[in-house]
């Protein structure tokens, strides 16, 4: 009698450890499907502006006027590009929305790619496009305390 | 001060927009947007005008839109959005800022 209450409670034991072991081996498969999460930071906003702003530079590269979105309150950087840039498409035409992120390229994953991530000084960045048409900028400070 | 999302003025339909009927303006959820996008479609014969209805916005919570507003030029004075009452402002650059204040701090 004694033997085989003994005998029950190991194979009761056995179950919920075998059971545990699967649940938690769907768990962490299931976990692993999914897009990693990333952890984004928002940096400023990019407005398209045909107006001169106080305290814009050139970048003569890409022929346009740039304000430090660091120095505004809003985090409001204006873009005002001369009639002859070479920069064309989403980029020139539309304000875009930018996020500091640890990875441009786990970050931007699955996006439509608008400009391959350059050397911005303060910070290696790239433009991207999003399903619903959203131009995102991904930024990764050379300086993260930045 | 934190971000909340950007407005975005478009001339395309978005997917699972919503018309709001006072503004005849079509809106998107940028709660359910990754990047924090709210798409703005307004009717041709929306009340709305000047920046708000031109130009993009960005969007702030804050605890007192009264005082986080202060010296800034009013584009819309607070009103009620259900989940928040919010204001539309400009600042001396041109910028539309919209700040919100959450009616639960969770939101």
């Amino acid at each position: 009698m004694q033997s085989r209450r003994f005998w029950l409670l190991g194979l009761a034991c056995l179950v919920v450890v075998l059971s545990g072991v699967l649940m938690g081996y769907g768990f962490r498969n299931a976990v692993a499907d999914q897009p990693a999460t990333v952890k984004m930071v928002f940096s400023h906003v990019g407005i398209i502006t045909t107006e001169k702003k106080p305290g814009e530079r050139y970048v003569p590269a890409t022929k346009v006027w740039v304000t430090d979105f660091q120095n505004h309150p809003y985090h409001v950087e204006w873009l005002r590009f001369e009639p002859d840039t070479p920069v064309k498409g989403p980029v020139r035409d539309m304000p875009h929305v930018a996020y500091r992120v640890e990875s441009i390229k786990a970050a931007s994953k699955g996006l439509k790619v608008l400009l391959e991530p350059f050397d911005a000084g303060i910070a290696r960045v790239g433009f991207y496009q999003t399903d619903d048409g959203a131009v995102v900028e991904f930024m990764e400070f050379k300086n993260q305390e930045k | 001060m934190q971000f909340d999302h950007i407005g975005l003025i478009t001339d395309e339909k978005k997917k699972d927009d919503i018309f709001v009927p006072a503004t005849r303006v079509w809106i998107t959820d940028f709660q359910k947007h990754p990047y924090r996008v709210e798409w703005l479609r307004y009717e041709p014969d929306s009340p709305v005008t000047g920046p708000v209805r031109d130009m993009p916005h960005i969007a702030f919570r804050v605890d007192d839109i009264e005082a986080a507003g202060e010296g800034m030029k009013v584009l819309l004075e607070p009103f009620d959005v259900g989940f928040a009452v919010v204001a539309f402002f400009q600042t001396d650059d041109g910028a539309v800022v919209e700040l919100m204040k959450y009616k639960d701090e969770e939101g």
